[in-house]
């Protein structure tokens, strides 16, 4: 073995090693970060209206860890406790025709890897031609950023009693 | 040739150390969540049980103390930042009035970011007291929240409380 080869291989260790560093590294901009998870949190409602399940499953976590407390009395645990749901939403009887979030609030961690927030939901939608509105709902969540893409992790929506 | 061995032996002996470390940082990793979450537990509790001792100190422990602090209450109000949750505490909890009789944390689930400074939480929720006498109770209230260890110390920073339609 040459020793020009050692060098190669210590070179290359040292290579993988800094790429590892500069990942934790990496500077928080909280202006991109805020847009992606309003963006995120849009898309968990917004994907109903073109039925774009790939896209609502982008953006929730994948795992059984995921929670979402609807207004009623269900409790969904687990990503596939919310795949069992999907038969209602891709029936041709539901439509969504739109959403509106109002006074959203995102807060991060100090290490930007979370964040969590609040608002009131409009979601507009009608299952056989009539009208399933969920309107003033207050919606909290929180959200993790994995590989790079922000997935809600909790969610929580509820009326006012 | 002898150098040639001696580079691969030490090849293989950096990745063996890189595994061996990964192994013990995955089983160190679990054994600090198990402690984290026996403290979120109580951070969880106390942030319920402080109002049977009326011991504002605890409360005031367990949440954070900005104007970021959220509360999304079961009624149609919100509790916005740490000074209107000194407000309500002067004003109604405080009051000799008030008293708390029973809380009970249930089915409660706790999460962590993978970075663990970060964690989240559902459970059920009992809280029973009494206003001048008058009864109130809080049976299976949905609650969530989000903490975060600060300066070494897990505190609240949202939750909302719910009942179901």
């Amino acid at each position: 073995m040459k020793e020009g080869h050692s060098w190669i291989i210590i070179i290359g260790l040292l290579v993988v090693c800094s790429i590892f560093s500069c990942e934790k590294e990496k500077s928080f901009n909280r202006d991109l970060e805020y847009k992606a998870v309003e963006q995120t949190i849009n898309n968990v409602i917004g994907w109903a209206v073109k039925k774009d399940f790939d896209l609502f499953f982008k953006t929730i976590a994948d795992d059984s860890n995921f929670v979402s407390v609807t207004p009623y009395p269900r409790v969904k645990f687990g990503v596939e406790d919310v795949e069992n749901d999907t038969a209602f939403w891709a029936s041709p009887n539901f439509k969504a025709i739109g959403h509106e979030l109002r006074d959203l609030r995102i807060n991060f961690s100090r290490n930007g890897d979370v964040a969590w927030y609040y608002c009131v939901l409009d979601d507009y939608n009608t299952w056989k031609g009539q009208p399933v509105n969920w309107e003033k709902v207050r919606w909290t969540g929180v959200l993790e950023k994995r590989n790079g893409k922000w997935r809600v992790v909790q969610q929580h929506y509820s009326w006012p009693k | 040739m002898p150098k040639m061995i001696f580079l691969w032996l030490v090849i293989f002996l950096i990745i063996g150390l890189i595994i061996s470390c990964s192994n013990k940082q995955n089983a160190s990793r679990a054994d600090v969540l198990q402690k984290e979450r026996q403290i979120i537990e109580k951070v969880i509790n106390d942030n319920i049980k402080w109002a049977l001792y009326k011991d504002l100190d605890l409360l005031y422990s367990t949440i954070q103390q900005d104007s970021t602090f959220l509360i999304v209450n079961p009624d149609a109000s919100l509790m916005e930042g740490f000074a209107q949750v000194e407000e309500t505490a002067k004003s109604f909890w405080m009051d000799p009035r008030f008293k708390a009789t029973y809380s009970a944390v249930k089915d409660l689930h706790i999460n962590f970011a993978k970075s663990g400074t970060t964690a989240w939480y559902y459970c059920l929720l009992d809280d029973f007291g009494e206003w001048n006498g008058r009864p109130y109770q809080w049976e299976n209230a949905r609650w969530t929240g989000v903490l975060e260890k600060i300066d070494g110390k897990w505190v609240i920073r949202q939750m909302h409380i719910s009942f179901p339609k």
